[in-house]
Order: structure tokens, then sequence, then C-alpha cells
């Protein structure tokens, strides 16, 4: 309750709202248009106005030639000066063309701008029905009998300016979350930006090259974490983890944990601990293609530089402390919880690397199939910094493979595993290492069985060709099965050309896995602690696919990079770019303005039943420990979904009311009730 | 069209009004559309512009019908494209139950319906004002209209 009641304090209207408008007489003033003749040539203006003035509470009835032209807008402003009506309703266009313009005409000359009501005599009659004369008459009538019922109880709607919080949340330190936390610090904005690893920099640092220009992604990246790390707006927090969020767009309460490294900040990050440590892991960074210790860095060029112990398979021996030559390595070290207030939250989790041990048929992960790996191991592998020092080489026995297929759409664009989507990029990097193989090794034969090839966009059609020109073969055919000889170990792969109508078998040295992107472990929480709605995918939902692809379902709440769905780098840093201009833009300016068109509860009918909270998709209502429910009015969306939930009629939209909308639906639906 | 045609005349008479209610986003920019396109469709078309589809309670589709309309439809936009996220969902879910109840009372489940429509395609909306015409009049030629039967 706190929380809300400094809010209330942090708003301040912009409008002054009239406490008479409940007992006020409505003095309703109509206006029919002609709009040259798309109007008057189908319906009867003149007759459709008198009709309008011989309804109750009309004072005033006009029709004009032009309502939206400049003497046009005056006879609205001229009725009320003249005779004080204090609701206006036009008969014309729609309300998104013309709607706006009486409503500000309204507003200068006093009234709340919600006390217009637009008919739309235009689009929805004149337009439609111009064969159909004595009919549309008829019908636009009965629009402006129902615009007049609606106006009769128009309310008066605040406008309110929400103070913002100065300060935006990063969760995730990946390409996307690095791109937003660094755009928004030079924006002025104090940055928190939070990552669940002991390193930033995320999936890019893994990787070997980047398509198309097979550039080196560590020196691409490397400006990005350094400038981060350093900048002064921009708090970094590794090995934390989101525990709970509340509030709203322009105020949030994010409280985070911080785990401990054991390592303090004093490391100067020298080795000796991990030269000395007896615990060998395989290292997960590496994706389990280079060993590190229990006290270890995860790869040398790792910011922050700090060394982190793996306390969970650490045996306490204490050689790391006692060999330290700053004494930095500290096991009494205790998890931190931290909480901070922020106005934005850009959420850039990322995405996992999809596990193929599920697909039974590939023996990915199993005994004797070694040589099956995925593609971020097979990077990994060629990387300047692996354990192989960049030769490919089967994990088996150490040979440099002398086939190498590659299968397409592991873990995508199949029913059975319950992924419909593309991820996208896998068939752009799999042509990348493909090509980068066989320039190795020009003697090893490399097979891609694909079901598409998809690589659109500039240069990497010309990726593709020049895989293709350099010997990579390509067959059409998604492999049935991964069949290994008992007695060799040889591993071949099942594949049916469907160009040809073939049945293969191909020999394969090594089976490298184009496993797609899938929504990171632990998206479930982090949307519940969130309240944002997720796709059937599992990824956090954008608001809108086209027109705001990374809104969150929630406003304050924005999507960067593979959370919303996948992406390759551009695309995420784009995508980055753009959730922090939207998250700034509230912050920057210091305010939001909202029209508080929000729903009232009624708390002598409530029940206290909580049906509204289950509907309400940007999570604007609040249960007290009672149950009763209270809306945050700057959280609400004004979709009215929780009115028809509502088993008392408690809870009801301001000007979208049940009683409102009746007055409307009578005159639509042709008058007096039928069954008495 | 020409599926109304082939609508007794009779029958056509019979339909004076059907309550429509369209959602602020995609429903309400469907109906613009097609008005700016001039596509014609039926006059008994009486348009409620409300935010969401899944405003729409029982309470006003039965308001409706019992202030004499027709037929009650709500158009909201395409299933994933809520402007609200699942309003129109909650809103199918609910016309769904109210086509069960509307059987158990002995009318036809075709007086009320949910459909959707695209802001940018003119057509989505006339297109379901079609097929609201076309179910209604089948309804009324085999059962009979709403008020027949009350």
């Amino acid at each position: 309750m706190t929380i809300k009641e400094e809010k209330v304090e942090k708003t301040e209207n912009v409008n002054e709202i009239s406490k008479e408008s409940d007992t006020e007489e409505p003095r309703i003033g109509v206006f029919v248009c002609h709009c040259g003749h798309n109007i008057a040539s189908t319906v009867d203006v003149a007759k459709v106005a008198n009709y309008a003035g011989s309804l109750p509470n009309v004072v005033k009835a006009e029709h004009y030639m032009f309502m939206c032209s400049k003497p046009g807008v005056q006879m609205v402003k001229d009725s009320i000066k003249e005779l004080g009506v204090n609701r206006t309703v036009v008969a014309s266009c729609s309300k998104n063309q013309h709607g706006k313009t009486f409503a500000r005409a309204i507003e200068e000359m006093g009234l709340n701008k919600h006390r217009h009501q637009q008919v739309n005599v235009r689009e929805y009659c004149s337009w439609v029905h111009q064969k159909e004369k004595e009919k549309a008459n008829q019908k636009a009538m009965q629009l402006l009998e129902a615009g007049v019922n609606r106006a009769r109880k128009l309310e008066d709607v605040e406008t309110r300016k929400v103070k913002t919080t100065k300060a935006a949340l990063v969760i995730g330190a990946g390409i996307a979350g690095l791109r937003a936390a660094h755009d928004m610090a030079e924006l002025g904005i104090p940055v928190y930006l939070v990552e669940k690893e002991s390193t930033i920099g995320g999936h890019m640092t893994r990787l070997n090259k980047t398509f198309p220009t097979l550039e080196c992604p560590q020196c691409s990246i490397s400006p990005l974490t350094n400038g981060v790390a350093n900048h002064p707006l921009i708090e970094l927090y590794t090995n934390a983890h989101i525990k709970n969020i509340e509030g709203s767009l322009g105020n949030f309460e994010v409280e985070f944990e911080i785990k401990p490294r054991y390592v303090k900040d004093n490391c100067t990050s020298c080795g000796e601990c991990a030269e000395h440590c007896p615990v060998e892991l395989p290292s997960e960074w590496d994706m389990g293609m280079s060993m590190r210790k229990a006290i270890y860095k995860a790869y040398p060029q790792a910011i922050p530089a700090t060394y982190i112990r793996d306390k969970k398979n650490c045996i306490e021996c204490n050689t790391c402390v006692n060999i330290c030559p700053v004494q930095a390595v500290d096991f009494s070290m205790e998890s931190e919880t931290k909480t901070v207030k922020v106005g934005s939250i850009v959420v850039a989790a990322g995405y996992d690397e999809y596990d193929p041990s599920e697909i039974e048929a590939y023996h990915y992960g199993q005994k004797g199939y070694e040589d099956v790996i995925t593609q971020l191991k097979l990077e990994r592998m060629l990387s300047p910094t692996s354990l192989t020092n960049s030769e490919v080489l089967r994990p088996s026995d150490g040979k440099i493979p002398k086939s190498v297929v590659m299968i397409q759409c592991v873990g995508s664009r199949n029913d059975q595993v319950g992924n419909e989507y593309c991820t996208g990029v896998c068939c752009k990097f799999a042509v990348k290492n493909a090509r980068i193989i066989k320039e190795m090794y020009p003697d090893t034969d490399v097979t891609i069985c694909y079901i598409d090839v998809r690589t659109p966009g500039l240069n990497f059609e010309e990726l593709y060709k020049s895989a293709q020109e350099i010997g990579v073969r390509f067959i059409r055919g998604r492999p049935s099965e991964i069949v290994r000889n008992p007695l060799t170990g040889e591993l071949r792969v099942i594949v049916e050309d469907t160009l040809s109508q073939t049945p293969l078998q191909l020999r394969a040295d090594l089976v490298v896995l184009s496993a797609a992107m899938v929504p990171p472990e632990g998206i479930g929480p982090l949307g519940s602690k969130l309240h944002v709605l997720r796709s059937k995918e599992g990824f956090l939902k954008e608001f809108h696919i086209k027109m705001n692809p990374t809104l969150s379902s929630k406003g304050g709440i924005f999507l960067a990079g593979t959370i919303q769905g996948p992406k390759d780098i551009s695309e995420s840093v784009a995508h980055a770019g753009s959730a922090a201009a939207l998250a700034a833009a509230p912050l920057v300016k210091g305010y939001i303005e909202k029209e508080m068109l929000i729903p009232t509860i009624d708390y002598d009918l409530c029940v206290n039943c909580g049906l509204c909270k289950t509907v309400c998709a940007p999570a604007a209502i609040d249960l007290d420990e009672n149950g009763t429910p209270s809306v945050n009015e700057v959280a609400c969306k004004s979709c009215g979904m929780c009115m028809p939930v509502c088993p008392t009629k408690a809870i009801q939209l301001i000007n979208f009311s049940d009683d409102q909308l009746l007055d409307e639906i009578i005159a639509l639906s042709g008058g007096g009730a039928i069954c008495e | 069209m020409s599926e109304c045609e082939v609508i007794d005349e009779e029958i056509k008479e019979k339909i004076q009004n059907i309550v429509v209610f369209m959602c602020n986003e995609c429903g309400q920019g469907s109906a613009n559309t097609a008005g700016v396109a001039r596509m014609a469709y039926e006059p008994a078309i009486r348009i409620v512009r409300v935010q969401c589809t899944g405003q729409i309670g029982p309470i006003q589709i039965m308001d409706a019908l019992n202030n004499g309309a027709d037929a009650v439809a709500c158009v909201g936009c395409c299933i994933g494209a809520c402007h609200f996220f699942n309003g129109n969902l909650l809103s199918m879910h609910r016309i769904k139950l109210m086509k069960k109840l509307f059987k158990e009372l002995g009318y036809s489940d075709q007086f009320v319906n949910q459909y959707t429509s695209r802001a940018a395609e003119g057509e989505t909306a006339v297109g379901d004002f079609e097929d609201i015409v076309e179910r209604l009049a089948t309804a009324i030629k085999e059962e009979g209209t709403i008020k027949d039967g009350c």
C-alpha cells in the first residue's frame, strides 16, 4: 500500500475535471456534416438533423457542409458559448479522422474532451449503402440517436502527469542487453545491468566468426563490453538474478539477489589460484569442449576479470585462499539482496541452444555417439582460444574428420518436438561453418542436409553461393536417423535426397546438429515476475508484431534481442536499440501523460473474488491481503476486459460502463424491449 | 454479395438490426477501410465502438437481443494480434458458451457469433458482415427469428 500512496503523490492533474457533471442537466449539441456530397448524396442530412432535434436533451441540431472546416468547428464552439451546450455529437466521419478535431475544439471552450461523441455516418453508412438510400437514412438516424444516448451519460476523464524514476534496469548482458544499456546510459539515464552468468557478452563471445563477413565477434563486441563495464552511469551486477518486480510504467521497484563470487574485487586475475586448484570440470562457457577449475575465469578476456569460485564443486582445500598474492579469495562472502527503483525495464535474457538429446534418432549425448555435436560446440572448436588450436577434431579420437555432415532444423520446424517456428539463423551459420571447414580442409567432404536453405538478406545469398562454389554439398532432406556400426564405431546418416528421390547413407566422421534457438531456462519464473505474457513458443510476447515489436504486454517493460524470438546479431542489436529508445523516452521526458480512462470499483458490490485480476493482461489490478482489488491507474490500458467477468458489476470502465453501453445498444437494436 | 442475393427477399426483410460490437483497433479499422473503399454491405449492420471485444459480456449481448436486435456479433483483432493481448480469445470463449446457452434455451446458436478482421483489409470486415447475414438468414429459414421464439 505504501507504494500506492507514493504514486498518488507523484501524479498531478493536467486538466481540472468538474464534479458537476453528475448533477447538471445534459445539454447536447448535434451537428450533422454533409461532407460535401459524401454523406449528403445518400443520407437526407436535414431530415436526420431534424430527427436529432426531437430527441431528449438536444438543445441544438444543425447540419453544415463541412463540419471539420473552420466555420464548422466555430459552430460547435458557438453553441457551447451561446446555448450552454455541455456535450457535443458530430455525425460525420470516423473518430480517427476528425474525432480529435472536435475534441480539441470543445477543450478550448473549457469542456472535457471526453464529452465529445463522434458518430460515423460516412464510413459506416453513406459510403457503404449508396444504393439503399431509404435504409441508409434510417440507419443514420439510428446511429445518431445512439450517439446522443451515449453522449447523455458521458463523464469527464482526467489526464494526469505521472512522474517517472530516471533509472532503467536491463536484464541480461548479452549483445542485446549491452547495446540497450549502453544506448540508455549515453542518453544520461543511470542503468542497472543484471546478468545471471559470471561474465558479460553472452553467446556472441563464444562464436568463432560472424556471418556474412566472417569477422571476429570478440573484436566486434569488446568495445561494447569495455564501454559498459567502464561507463560511469552503468552499474553492472553479474551472478545476479531477479527476485521480485513491483510497480508499473515509470515507477518499478526491483529486488535482485547477487550471488557471491567468493573472490573480492581486488583480484588481479593473475590466475595463480586456478593453476593450483585440484578440481577439474568441463567448462560450461566452452560448451564442455575444454576443462576449467573449481576457481576459474570463464575465458581469458572475460569481463569482469575477477575470478569466481564454484562452491558446489569446491572441495575447500583452501589452496587458493593461501596462494592468492593479494588475499582476494574469501569463502565467507554471502549473497546480497539489492532493491532499486527504476522507470523502465529492458528484458534481454537471450536464448538457449536447443538440447537435441530429446530427438532419439540422432543419439546426441549418448555413449558411442561422441562425434555428434551441435553448431555451438563446433564454434568453440573453431575458435582461436580453443583447446584444439582452432582445428576441427573428432571428439572420440582426436582425428581430423574426412567427412562432416550438418543436419539442419534440429528442434525447429519440427512438430514432434513442439517447435513449429524456423529459427532463421541456422542456415546462415551452417553455411558459414561449412565454408570455413571446407577452406581449412579441402579434402574433407562437407554435406549439409536441409529442408529449405533460408539465407535471405544482403550478402547472405552470396555466402550461400560461395559455399556451393567451394564444394560444400547440399542435400535436400531431413535425416531420419544417425546409425552407428557397433564393430567399427562408424557413423552413418540416413537421409533421402528428396530432389532425386534416392535414399542415401552418408558416412560421417563428424555430425553437426544445427540446433534451434529456444527460450532460455528460467524464462517462466522471470516472465511471471515481470507479469508479461509469453507466446506459445515460450518467448516473451511483443505488444504488436508489426507496430511495436519491442514493447512487451506490459507498459514500461521492453524486449531486446532473442527473448522476443530467434534473431541474428544484427537484428538483436537493432531490436535492442529500438527498445532502448522507447524505454528511455518517458525517463528523459521526466513524466508520462495518461488519460485516466480506467475502471472504477464499487466496493459495496465487490465480493473480493479476484476474477478481474485473472483477466487483466497488463496486470493493472492488485489485490490486497483481504483480496480487495484496486486499479493501478498507470498500468491500466483501458481495455475493459475486467467488466464482463465481474459477477456483481462492481468494476466498470469509465465511459464504457454497462449502463452507458446499454443506452447506445437500445437505439441501435431498434428501440423498446420486446420481452417485458 | 452473390450469396446475399440468394437469400429470399422475405427473410431479408425480417433482418432489421444486427448489432456488431467492433473493437477500437482492428475491428473499427477494418470497417473504416471498407467504408473508404466503398464496399457495400447489408444496411442492417449497426456498429458499436467498444475498446476491446473482451469488454463484451452476456449482459451487452442479451441487452441487444432484448431490445430488438436480430443478431449480435463481436468483431475483434485476428488471433494473436489483439492489441490488449487476449481480449479476442476471451470473447471467443465467451461467445462459445453463449452459443451453448442459446441451444439449451431452444434457440438457434447463430444469433451470436464472433469474428476477426484486419484493419488493413476492408474485405475482412465485409466478409464478416456477409457471413453474419448469411448465417442469420439460414437460421431464420430453419427456426424462425429470435422474436418468433419469444
